[in-house]
This record gives C-alpha cells, sequence and structure tokens, in this order.
C-alpha cells in the first residue's frame, strides 16, 4: 500500500504541512481506498483529555461576538492565549466557548432525583448556575462523553461515583464492531493504575453505568497490542491469526466451564455467570474475526536505553517516569494515529495523566504541580496549557500528513479531534465555560476556522463576573456536543435513520448544538 | 458557607462517606453486593431494590435480594469473584510470580471490604489481556515447576501432548481449588492441541494457561458441592460447608490465597468435615508465617491504608513542600513502616488492642525518620526505635494514617474524625446531606480548625460535626504526611484540646488534650476499639456487614478475644467456628 516518497512529500508540502511539524512522515495512507474497507464509515473520533481545569481567561478569545472567523490564525496569537500554539491550524479548528459541563454542577452533588428537583425548585441563582463549589476535580470526569451524574451521586467528598452511562465513545464504538479491528482504544499518558483511589478521576470511557474502560499506557504493551508485532515494519497478521485462534480455543473452554457450572449453582449465581459468559461471547466475536489489513512499514516506539523492550514490567516502570511523560505521549499519539491510518479503528480517547494529578512539567521549567497551580490560579498554568495545546496540534498534524483514500484530502477531513478537559476553572472546580475545541470537519459535518460563543450570558470573564442566566434560557452543554458528534456519524452510520435529539440525561440536553453544522 | 467544599485542595481518599456507611439498607441491595443506598459507587450495581434489574447494563445480577435464613447468622450472598489481591495472591502461590497486570478495581462488600462484582464487558477484556500477559510470562519459568515443560520443548510430538497432559492435571486443581473433572481435563487437553497442532508447543501451552486462568472455576469462589445440592430445592437450606469449598474459605481467609497441598489432601480425604478438623486446620494455618503477609490484607484495607496518597503538595502559607518530601520512596518507607508497626502488634503475643493503641515505639528507616521526629537512623532498613512519647500512641498517629486523611497540603480533622468513628469505634456517620450549603473561602489569618469549626456550624451540619469534629481536631499536630507541629497549615498556632462527645462513655467524653492522650483513655477502657475489631474481622472473613442474626457469633467472639488477651489468632481461630462461616444458606 505504500505510495512512493516523492508523492507522498509532495503531498505534504501541497497541504502546508513541514516535515519538522510530524516526528517522521507517515509511511501511510488511510485505507479507504482498500475495497474491503469500503463498508467501514469514513468518520473517526479522538478525545484529546487534559486534566485540572484552564484559566477562561487564557482560554477563551479576547475578542467579542458570538461567531468569529479564526481561520487565519491572528485571533490566536496572544502570547497568553492557552490557544496559541494552534494557530498554523486555525482553519481546522471549531471553537466552542460558553458550554457547560451541567453534570458536574454543584447541586448533582447528590443524586436523587429529590435533590435535583429541590435545587432545581429553589431558584438560587447560585445553585442553579453552578457557580458555587462543586466537589472535586475528579468528578467532571464521569460527567463529560456520558451526560450524566455520577452513579450516587456523592461527589462532594472523597471517592466520588463513577459516571452513570454509556460514554460518546462507545456509543460510537458499537457502530465499528464488527467492521475494524478494534471498535475503539482507549490510551492513556502516566494515568495512575494505582485503581485503589479516586477510581473515576482515572477513566473518562465508559461501556454503561459504573463500568469504566481502561486506558492502555505502556507505549510498547499498546504498539504490541495494536499492530501484533514489537518492531514494527510489516504489520504481523499471521500474529493475528495465531492470536485469533488462541482465543477462540481459550475463550471455547472458558465457555464449556460456565455450561458446565450452570446446572449446579441457583438461579440468582445462574444468572450471574450468564451474565459473564454473555461479555465472553460478545468479546469472543471481536477478538476471533481477523481483519485483512496489511499496513506495512509500521513505526514502533524507539528503544530506550537500558529497557528490555520484551519486559513490560520494565517498560511500565519506564513510562511511568515523569521525565519520560512528552516522549511517552508522542509515542501513544503516533501509534494511535497509525493505527487509523491502518483501518483498525475509528474511535480513541486519548487521555493525559489523571483529572486530579499533581504532576510538574520540568521540561517547561515548572516546578510546582499542576493540581496546586490550578487551585492558586497560578500564572504558570499558561505554559502548561500550551504545552498541552502544542501536542494537540502534534496530533492534528499528524492526522493532517495522512493522505485519505488515495489522494482526496487527509485524515483529518474525516475526522473530528475534540479536545477537552473536565473542568473550566481549577480552582473553583467550576464546570461551566469548559474550554472545548474541535478540529477537521468529519467529513464536512462541522464548520471550521470559527469559534462560537453560545448564550451569551457572561459579558466578561464569569470567574469574576458571575451572573446566572435569565429565566428560559438554556445553558449548552456538553451533553448538547455529544449529540452533535454523534450526528457527525450518523449521516454515515445510520442512513435514512432520523438524527439523535438527546444523549444522556434528558434535562440536560437540548439537542445538537446549534450553528455549528457546516 | 459550607461543611463539604474540600479546603485547599483535596487529596481526597475515601473518608467513610462511600461504601459500608449505609447498611441500613443492606438487606434490601441487589444480592449484597454494593450498600443499596447507592453510595457504594465502585461496585456497580445499581441501587437499591434487589429484584431489578440494578440498571441499563444488567449489572443487577443475581436478581434475587439477599434473604436471611431466621434465627440464624446466615444471608444469602451473590457468588462472588476473586477479589483482585486474591487473584494476585492464587497466581503467585501457583507460578510463582506475582503477575505485572491491571484489573478491574474490586467493589465494596456491605462491610467496605473488597470483593469482586459481577463481571461484565469490561472484566471479561480486563481478564483477557492480563492471561495472555501472565502465560506468556509464567512459560519463562514454568519449567522450573513443570519439568516436562523444558524437557519435552525439543521431543516428539506424542510426549508433549503427554506433558500438556501432566501440566493441565497438575494445574488444573490448583487453579479450580477442587478436582478436575474428566471432562473439564478433556477441554484443557482440546484447547492445547487444537493450538499446538498449528502452532506448536510452547503456544499450545500458553494457550492452556491462559485457559485456566480464564475459567470460572479459578475466577469465582465456587462452593459447588455444597451450593449445586440447593439446585432445585424448593426452599431455603442451611448447608454446612465442607471439604474443598471449606479449604478455600478457610485459605483465602487466613493467607487471602489459595489453599495449600494440605488443605487439599485434607480435603480429599474428608477431612475438612467436621468442626474440630476445621478448627485443628485453622490452628495450623495460624502457626504458619503465610498468615502474616495473609491478614495484611486486612488491615490495609481495614486502616484505608491502600489510599495513601501518591502525591502531595508545597504549602505555600508554611512553605513545607510536602511535594518533594513526600518521595516514593517515602512513600514506600511509610507504608513498610505502618505494616511493621500493625504486624508487631497482632502477632506480637500481647494484647492487639493495646498494642495499636498505645506505646511510642515505630519502625522507621532512614527515609521516613525524621517524619516521626526520630534522629540517627540511616539506611533503608526498617527497625524498631522509640520516639517521643508525647507526640506517638499507637497505630492511631501513624504518619501513614494521617497522610491518608488529610489533604495535599494540609492535615483534614474532618476526614481524620469520620474515619476513626466508623473505623475505630464501629459508629460511621452517614453521608452529608443533600443540601449542604455552597462553599464561600475562609477569610485568611484563623487557624485550619478555626475554617473549619466556621463551616461546620451552618444549617444541619453541627448534627454529625459536633461528633466528628472533636476527634479530628485532636489530630491537629499531625500535617499532611502525619510530621508533628505545633504550627498548622494556615501558619496559626495548632490547637488540639477539645471534648469529645457522643461516645456515651464517660471515659471518653471528657476534654482531652491531644490524640495521645484520646489514646490513652481508649487503652485505658479499649473494650469498645476491641468489639469494633472483632466486627471488622467478621465482615472482611464474611464478605458483608454484620446484621441481627450475627449477634450471638459476635458476642462470644469478642469474649474469646477478650479471654485470650487480646489474640488475633484465638479471634481469627473463633471466626472458623462461627456459623456464618461454617455453613452457607442455599436458595434456590
Amino acid at each position: 500500500m505504500l505510495k512512493n516518497k516523492i508523492s507522498r512529500r509532495r503531498f505534504l508540502r501541497d497541504i502546508g504541512v513541514s516535515a519538522a511539524a510530524v516526528p517522521f512522515i507517515y509511511g501511510l495512507e488511510s485505507l479507504y481506498h482498500k475495497a474491503d474497507a469500503q463498508t467501514v464509515p469514513k468518520k473517526r473520533l479522538v478525545v484529546f483529555y487534559t486534566p485540572n481545569g484552564q484559566l477562561y481567561g487564557n482560554w477563551r478569545l479576547p475578542q467579542a461576538g458570538a461567531d468569529l472567523d479564526i481561520s487565519d490564525g491572528s485571533l490566536l496569537s496572544g502570547a497568553n492565549l492557552n490557544l496559541n500554539p494552534l494557530q498554523a491550524n486555525a482553519k481546522h479548528l471549531l471553537i466552542l466557548d460558553r458550554v457547560s459541563n451541567i453534570g458536574s454542577r454543584a447541586q448533582y452533588q447528590d443524586g436523587s432525583a429529590g435533590a435535583i428537583a429541590a435545587a432545581k425548585a429553589s431558584g438560587d441563582p447560585n445553585g442553579y448556575d453552578g457557580i458555587n463549589h462543586p466537589g472535586g476535580h475528579q468528578k467532571g470526569l464521569g460527567n463529560l462523553l456520558t451526560g450524566e451524574i455520577l452513579v450516587g451521586g456523592n461527589n462532594s467528598v472523597g471517592n466520588a461515583g463513577l459516571g452513570n452511562g454509556i460514554s460518546l465513545d462507545q456509543v460510537l464504538a458499537q457502530k465499528f464492531a464488527g467492521k475494524v479491528k478494534f471498535p475503539s482504544l482507549e490510551i492513556g499518558v502516566q494515568t495512575n493504575e494505582d485503581l485503589t483511589d479516586r477510581y473515576v478521576d482515572k477513566r473518562i470511557s465508559y461501556d454503561g453505568p459504573a463500568k469504566p474502560r481502561a486506558p492502555t499506557t505502556n507505549p510498547f504493551v499498546l504498539f504490541r497490542n495494536v499492530f501484533g508485532s514489537t518492531t514494527g515494519g510489516a504489520m504481523n497478521t499471521s500474529a493475528d491469526q495465531q492470536r485469533a485462534d488462541m482465543d477462540k480455543s481459550v475463550l471455547d473452554n472458558a465457555l464449556s466451564d460456565f455450561t458446565r457450572l450452570q446446572p449446579k449453582l441457583s438461579k440468582g449465581d445462574s444468572m450471574l455467570l450468564q451474565q459473564h459468559a454473555d461479555s465472553i461471547r460478545k468479546i469472543e466475536t471481536q477478538l476471533t474475526t481477523v481483519f485483512k489489513v496489511d499496513c506495512s512499514n509500521i513505526m514502533a516506539p524507539m528503544p530506550q536505553q537500558g529497557v528490555d523492550i520484551t519486559d513490560d514490567t520494565a517498560t511500565h516502570k519506564w513510562s511511568m517516569l515523569l521525565a519520560n511523560f512528552p516522549t511517552v505521549g508522542k509515542m501513544n499519539m503516533d501509534i494511535m494515529v497509525q493505527a487509523m491510518a491502518c483501518g483498525l479503528t475509528n474511535i480513541a480517547t486519548f487521555f493525559w495523566a489523571n483529572s486530579e494529578n499533581d504532576m510538574t512539567f520540568p521540561w517547561l521549567g515548572v516546578a510546582n504541580g499542576h493540581h496546586g497551580m490550578s487551585h492558586a490560579r497560578d500564572p504558570q498554568l499558561v505554559k502548561v496549557d500550551q504545552w498541552y495545546a502544542s501536542q494537540f496540534n502534534y496530533m492534528i498534524n499528524s492526522f493532517l500528513a495522512v493522505p485519505e483514500s488515495g489522494g482526496a484530502g487527509t485524515m483529518l477531513d474525516n475526522s473530528v479531534l475534540w479536545y477537552v478537559n473536565c473542568l473550566s476553572d481549577g480552582s473553583s472546580h467550576h464546570s461551566d465555560n469548559m474550554p472545548f475545541v474541535l478540529a477537521g470537519s468529519n467529513g464536512g459535518y462541522f464548520r471550521q476556522g470559527r469559534a462560537i460563543r453560545f448564550n451569551n450570558i457572561f459579558t466578561m470573564d464569569p470567574i469574576s463576573d458571575q451572573k446566572a442566566p435569565p429565566a428560559g434560557v438554556p445553558d449548552m452543554s456538553n451533553s448538547d456536543l455529544l449529540v452533535s458528534i454523534l450526528n457527525s456519524f450518523e449521516v454515515a452510520t445510520d442512513p435514512g435513520k432520523p438524527p439523535s435529539t438527546t444523549f444522556g440525561r434528558k434535562d440536560f440536553c437540548h439537542g445538537p448544538l446549534p450553528n455549528i453544522k457546516a | 458557607m459550607g461543611c463539604h467544599g474540600a479546603i485547599g485542595g483535596d487529596s481526597g481518599n475515601g473518608t467513610g462517606n462511600g461504601p459500608g456507611v449505609g447498611t441500613g439498607n443492606a438487606g434490601s441491595g441487589v444480592s449484597g453486593v454494593g450498600t443499596g443506598n447507592g453510595g457504594s459507587a465502585v461496585s456497580g450495581v445499581g441501587t437499591g431494590n434487589g429484584g431489578a434489574s440494578g440498571g441499563s447494563t444488567g449489572t443487577g445480577a443475581g436478581g434475587t435480594g439477599v434473604v436471611t435464613l431466621p434465627n440464624s447468622a446466615l444471608q444469602s450472598g451473590p457468588l462472588l469473584r476473586l477479589a483482585n489481591y486474591e487473584f494476585m495472591n492464587s497466581l503467585n502461590d501457583i507460578l510463582g510470580f506475582t503477575p505485572d497486570v491491571v484489573l478491574e478495581p474490586d467493589a465494596p462488600s456491605t462491610g467496605d471490604f473488597r470483593i469482586g462484582g459481577p463481571a461484565g464487558d469490561n472484566t471479561v477484556t480486563t481478564y483477557h489481556t492480563a492471561a495472555m500477559n501472565i502465560a506468556a510470562q509464567a512459560l519463562k519459568t514454568l519449567a522450573t515447576i513443570e519439568p516436562c515443560y523444558g524437557t519435552a520443548a525439543t521431543g516428539a510430538a506424542a510426549a508433549q501432548a503427554m506433558c500438556a497432559n501432566t501440566i493441565a492435571s497438575d494445574l488444573g486443581p490448583k487453579f479450580y481449588r477442587r478436582p478436575l473433572d474428566p471432562a473439564q481435563l478433556t477441554s484443557l487437553n482440546g484447547v492445547y492441541s487444537t493450538i499446538a497442532g498449528k502452532y506448536g508447543f510452547q503456544t499450545g501451552v500458553q494457550a492452556l494457561l491462559e485457559a485456566l486462568i480464564q475459567s470460572p472455576y479459578f475466577l469465582y469462589h465456587l462452593e459447588l458441592e455444597e451450593e449445586s445440592m440447593g439446585a432445585g430445592a424448593a426452599g431455603m437450606q442451611k448447608v454446612a460447608v465442607t471439604g474443598y469449598s471449606m479449604a478455600s474459605r478457610l485459605s483465602y481467609l487466613l493467607w487471602g490465597s489459595t489453599p495449600d497441598s494440605t488443605l487439599m489432601t485434607a480435603a480429599g480425604m474428608g477431612q475438612l468435615t467436621t468442626t474440630a478438623q476445621i478448627q485443628a486446620q485453622a490452628t495450623r494455618m495460624l502457626a504458619d508465617q503465610r498468615v502474616v503477609p495473609g491478614m495484611r490484607s486486612f488491615y490495609e484495607q481495614w486502616l484505608k491504608v491502600l489510599d495513601l496518597p501518591t502525591s502531595k503538595v508545597k504549602n505555600p502559607v508554611t512553605n513545607m513542600d510536602y511535594g518533594t518530601l513526600y518521595s516514593p520512596a517515602v512513600q514506600t518507607s511509610l507504608r513498610a513502616s505502618f505494616d511493621a508497626q500493625v504486624d508487631a502488634a497482632l502477632w506480637g503475643g500481647g494484647d492487639t488492642i493495646k498494642a495499636l493503641l498505645s506505646g511510642s515505639d515505630v519502625y522507621v528507616d532512614g527515609n521516613v525518620a525524621s517524619i516521626f521526629g526520630v534522629t540517627g537512623v540511616t539506611g533503608t532498613q526498617i527497625q524498631k526505635v522509640t520516639a517521643n512519647a508525647a507526640q506517638r500512641a499507637g497505630i492511631i498517629t501513624h504518619p501513614a494514617i494521617m497522610s491518608v486523611f488529610a489533604t495535599d497540603t494540609s492535615s483534614h480533622p474532618i476526614k481524620r474524625g469520620v474515619f476513626f468513628w466508623d473505623k475505630f469505634l464501629c459508629n460511621p456517620l452517614p453521608n452529608p446531606p443533600p443540601d449542604v450549603p455552597a462553599f464561600v473561602p475562609p477569610p485568611p489569618g484563623q487557624s485550619l480548625r478555626q475554617d473549619f469549626e466556621i463551616m461546620t456550624a451552618m444549617g444541619s451540619c453541627p448534627a454529625c460535626h459536633s461528633r466528628i469534629n472533636p476527634v479530628g481536631f485532636l489530630f491537629e499536630h499531625y500535617d499532611s504526611m502525619g510530621y508533628y507541629t505545633n504550627t498548622d497549615s494556615n501558619g496559626q498556632p495548632v490547637n488540639s484540646m477539645a471534648t469529645v462527645f457522643g461516645t456515651n462513655d464517660p471515659m471518653l467524653d471528657v476534654a482531652t488534650t491531644d490524640a495521645v492522650q484520646f489514646a490513652a483513655h481508649l487503652a485505658a477502657d479499649d473494650s469498645k476499639v476491641a468489639s469494633c475489631m472483632v466486627n471488622q474481622i467478621y465482615r472482611y472473613a464474611m464478605h458483608r456487614h454484620e446484621f441481627d442474626g450475627d449477634a450471638m457469633s459476635l458476642a462470644s467472639l469478642t469474649d474469646a478475644f477478650n479471654n485470650s488477651g487480646r489474640s488475633v489468632k484465638a479471634l481469627l481461630a473463633g471466626v472458623t467456628q462461627t456459623e456464618a462461616f461454617l455453613n452457607r444458606v442455599n436458595v434456590p
């Protein structure tokens, strides 16, 4: 499938991506021109998550206006703007200002219907607009992609509950199940794998209520799991066949054990095991289908000096060292982009650190911890958020570097990359004015090169100028954006079906976000 | 100003407001997993309403609510999966190494100890990934436990198949904790031969290992012989647990792991049937050193040190740089220090409760000596030294506990108070009410204690905080990491004086200067803490909160504990003789 190098270079030059902007020129193009891949909808989602909120004053554009043209990048050029590193790609961006993560507001600390009704009925502006102090950094994450409040709702102290519904990425993954090797990839960068504490802050993707999906963080394991080899080069499809045969045999044995057990158990226990067996059957089908993918020239993560890359414990330790955070992030982004280019998956969540973490950033000269800085509204946060924005920029460039379907545009054209956080202001645990940015139109669905400002309630910086929404004016919510993104897939995945109008809790959702569809 | 806004950062760490608090509804919870009031978020088992399906993913496994056998200490519960520590420990005992794999987190039982809850898609996926990684690693050392694996590698196909059969026959019963039936052996051999036929001997054995790890016979605490008696029965039945099921009960209780060959042999010979036989095995096991790491699973959950935070932050007011001081090496040593101190209390031969509540002997290495105010200790060897008796008393002032119940930058009297009431006095406080007022940052210039006093004086807060706060304030001399300090995180002088309220014990409900004096009061009248510890071990053993039917068992256990001079070994031996441990109730 390799194109010759000259045409690829010309391609990159034509689309304006300099070779230096991407670490290596992907020796790939997306596989949609292949006959066997044409049944896969040409749509992709990446949720690019960074933690601890962003200073709203540095995130939002200073210019007034509800619908700004940002395509020439000049509006992003302010030195103190968090989105400054994205200037060159501004024409691919859709900035969404003043959208709220409603489920994370304080009044939903208690999930009981009565408490919610009471909060709404009280009409207390401080209770209703969410300006008051929600429970913690950790909880917004469980609301973000599910559009639900947390299970149990006890968000205020210690361990918050988990997300209470299926997340958008998993709804979309179901549309690709059976068509691609991985319905979704969950990828983390130094996401703390110690699950004993604050579990909700370590998970963004959910199969269903309180059923979170764990990210893979170790690039060497991720690469092996995705490509079936450790060294790169040609994709090891014989390993795929072997793995599929082993899985079939092993899981069939487990299923025969389940069958053997059922008659010996009480009705309740039998049902409990039935659920386990059903999950095995579901996963077995996915695991044992060998997808015909023949990506060659795959780049494996570079081996690191002194680390045995065949030893998962050693690579895990290496990948969790703070100093390696940028390198691991880049490795995992490269693996993810290649997996998408190879047609192995269309849906990914990419999760930087935990939602509440106190990482320092020695490579930026930032010695204070991220969590602490967010509470102190430390001016150095700009460095951190600009660094994360530069990582998002790298991902955009990587998507731009992959030609789509034999030359008709780039992989970014048929993708939407969503740059999210679980908070807006880390200090107050504020969840209104979320820093949402989309890149890519997902097949022409989204407007590009615009900054849309919804619901112009806040005339100034709402952190210092708090105003409640006037009665009857809805807050645009993350749920609304979830619907929009879902719709952007449905035009291809569910042709003929009317687009979805809601996602998650109905009282948080007003239908798709207005004014963002091309 | 509100009661439950975080103050100064929030290193969090469940303070007892999570699982295990709301026990009142447990009877209607789904199959006894989760607390039935929705507080147990991690369990993923829906909320209340036992008969309901419990959520759209069908997590309400079991479908039957908890059923209690009248006039007994027996409650039906769902079939439990191995908790993660049981999974890891078992594999370590069988294969000789501790796997480095990530599993789905455990659920909390109604008694707030870890259990394996119902399985879903992600459970299956994580087991699948874990099994691949474990099997690949196991092959590297398999020849040391299965010698034929080394020799057959270069042998003929028939010899290789015979070796695979040997491995299945030997490891099968270890994984499944009961003998293989012929159909199981055939099935395992089939896995081997299918894969070996295409990909060779080693890959075939690898698949065989993966099959063992993912079998429900390994993954579930099956009490098959006993439960199968109930299948098809019309009503509830009390059934004595014996044989292989009892071997597992004993082993997972006392060693946190899979039965050893002695237990398996005894089970096979019908020698785990009478209470005397069971007691004899318990006595043997309690004399074995494996009980020390085994019971670590209990106390690390009871005292919440699994929640030790992984980072802290510099306090901008006092400039105490916890971000640097609380290094990974210090965290590791803190935990080792904690284990050494609890181990000494539990197994030192003296009165366990007195040892937990008093004494200024501490266990330190060079990493953590300064936190205890001890000088002159270097290196990484944990050693016993004596700390300042005015600053340290027993385990309750240990920096590991103080670090858990703190924020990134400060002490946290509320977390400490709630923890103490719940875990030492077995008198948990309810979850914060829904009408908690909004958080307003406190004015500068007052102590952290004053911040909390003002915040918790509003509305309905005092109903609980009148009990929580005094106990928490007694610990104000211990900062975010458990250093003893006279200056709090706001840079103000520490005031740790408080009048304890609400224990209904005149020896405890008195004006108290600090945690050290509180410990002395508790040690002088330690019956409350002793009976709480009995309850905690009982909850751990039975994978549930106690209920009315357990009253007689608990009373006799408490007597046995007290009469043995507070010997944990006597208490554990007693647990193995209780009605709930020796029996199960079968529900059709």
